[in-house]
């Protein structure tokens, strides 16, 4: 599809002063020319260099021969092989995010510049850290100006984040209902009278709650903001607020319990990683999408062969423990997400396309159900024809899945509080076989599950 | 105050602040800014800035002292 260079695109559309432009599966960044100023100031005054170095920013390439009449120049950022969006970050994630933009802004203070937005859709994650994708967000800071981007911090940022810290981490896969924020009266209003006792929370979103946004009469008076000295205090205290809520409001479930009883043999497990392991060594995908990755392991297998690995887990604890695991061994393919596969994320925003959609994000060359079909199957209480399609439609062109029969203990666990019918092996193998190849089959010596590789047939479900 | 190179604000002026947060709502026009920052939120911080000069006084302040101690020694 064509595009005319700085025309608004529904994934870039807000900011005047460049646009995201997607040609030929690879995103530009095109910098008008009312930007140039800044962008010059970004890029020689050592501001950019310091922020990619300490992986803050994203690097990028200039393709300063693209540069036209209204174009200032077109940028090649690195291109991020996947996105998750902040309501599929745990609460870890988005404290990172928040910390990242802060110490973002507190760098860019040094150097007489700021960020003009401050909104967690402008961060990516990667190796366990968290990247602006925004190059074009900086603009000049001069003393007694005031931070622009105040407002839109506290309603995305620490609204969000104080709202998981007292009121658990479901606030933030909430937050899909409102993309641009939640708006700080709302927030204030959710948090219980002992945020009142907290000084980020009682200044920045109960009396800040308090500012009634109207518009009024235009003046241009900024001798009221603030000093660059009181700015990075103030930065300072907002990161260690947020660095104090270390934890967020966790709900007992039963699932802590499942994962506790969740003991399986070493021998087991050291059977599956061997078989998992020559399988992806056999196919050697591009791309791997570990649907319910739990702790990471296959995940971490998987990232040794493919060029970039999604980590798709449910639990807010296993996402972290991944995140860990990342950080410590520096992988940087394996992205981590929080997901309910019985709910998945739609295309969201502007026309539908200023977000895109799970399938359309996580699509991979090889598909893991390791482990999974007896949540999809009991509590999800997806039919199997379903989730069939469910895998095929993630799926360029392998999956692995593990079958776990009926007398399995897992099994018998889920069923004691949703008593449904269990396909039989049979079954199962039936329903796959409608829209996948069996290329190899495999009984574990440990116990009764299964484990297949399947290839999608060509003609069929897509 | 300003030998501690001090100049902008005092507690008085905080109080004044926050009377003219609450009765004079502005708009503050910025260029190549897309969001809107919000009236009420840019006053605010003007009474956020107040309360910050104290704090950056109080630093101010422990540095001086700071200072003075390790020239005694």
């Amino acid at each position: 599809m064509e595009h005319d260079e700085l025309s608004p695109q529904p994934y870039s559309f807000k900011d005047p002063a460049a646009r995201v432009v997607k040609k030929d599966g690879i995103f530009y960044r095109y910098i008008s020319n009312n930007y140039a100023k800044e962008y010059k100031h970004l890029m020689s005054s050592g501001l950019y260099d310091e922020l990619v170095n300490k992986g803050l920013l994203i690097p990028h390439q200039d393709l300063k021969n693209q540069a036209s009449e209204e174009i200032f120049t077109v940028i090649m950022p690195e291109q991020i092989s996947f996105q998750s969006y902040p309501f599929e970050w745990s609460y870890s994630q988005w404290r990172k995010a928040a910390l990242a933009c802060l110490q973002i802004n507190s760098i860019a203070l040094t150097y007489g510049m700021i960020l003009k937005d401050a909104t967690p859709y402008n961060f990516f994650l990667k190796g366990g850290k968290a990247i602006l994708l925004d190059t074009s967000s900086f603009v000049f800071f001069e003393s007694l100006d005031y931070w622009i981007a105040y407002r839109q911090f506290c309603e995305e940022f620490l609204g969000p984040i104080a709202l998981m810290h007292y009121r658990g981490h479901r606030w933030g896969r909430l937050t899909m209902a409102a993309l641009r924020g939640l708006p700080l009266d709302f927030i204030s209003e959710q948090l219980p009278w002992k945020s009142y006792l907290n000084i980020s929370c009682l200044l920045h979103i109960h009396l800040h709650a308090k500012a009634k946004n109207e518009p009024s009469k235009n003046t241009t008076s900024k001798s009221d903001g603030f000093t660059t000295e009181k700015l990075e205090q103030l930065f300072s205290l907002l990161s260690t607020s947020i660095e104090s809520w270390d934890s967020c409001l966790a709900y007992p479930n039963h699932w802590a319990n499942y994962y506790e009883q969740d003991i399986e043999s070493p021998e087991y497990l050291a059977e599956k990683e061997e078989i998992i392991e020559r399988w992806i060594k056999e196919i050697k995908p591009e791309s791997v999408l570990d649907l319910g990755a739990n702790t990471g392991k296959f995940s971490e297998i998987g990232s040794r062969y493919a060029k970039r690995v999604i980590a798709l887990e449910y639990d807010e604890t296993c996402v972290d423990q991944i995140e860990l695991l990342i950080q410590e061994q520096k992988i940087e393919n394996v992205y981590t997400l929080l997901g309910d596969l019985t709910e998945t994320v739609p295309s969201l925003g502007l026309l539908g396309k200023e977000h895109a959609s799970i399938f359309e994000r996580a699509k991979s060359d090889l598909v893991m159900g390791l482990a999974l079909t007896h949540h999809l199957l009991i509590p999800g209480m997806i039919p199997l024809e379903l989730m069939v399609e469910f895998f095929a439609s993630l799926t360029n062109k392998y999956l692995i899945v593990e079958y776990i029969d009926a007398k399995d203990s897992k099994v018998k666990i889920l069923q004691k509080t949703n008593a449904r019918g269990y396909p039989k092996w049979e079954d199962f193998e039936l329903a796959f076989n409608k829209s996948f190849e069996k290329l190899i089959y495999k009984k574990s010596s440990n116990n009764s599950r299964c484990y297949y590789l399947y290839k999608i047939k060509t003609v069929g479900i897509q | 105050l300003r030998k501690l190179g001090y100049d902008h604000l005092n507690v008085i002026e905080i109080l004044i602040i926050y009377e003219d947060f609450k009765v004079n709502q502005r708009n503050i026009m910025y260029y190549l800014a897309y969001i809107d920052p919000g009236s009420g939120s840019l006053l605010f911080q003007a009474l956020i800035s107040g309360l910050l000069t104290i704090l950056v006084f109080y630093k101010r302040v422990i540095a001086y002292i700071k200072h003075l101690f390790s020239k005694k020694k």
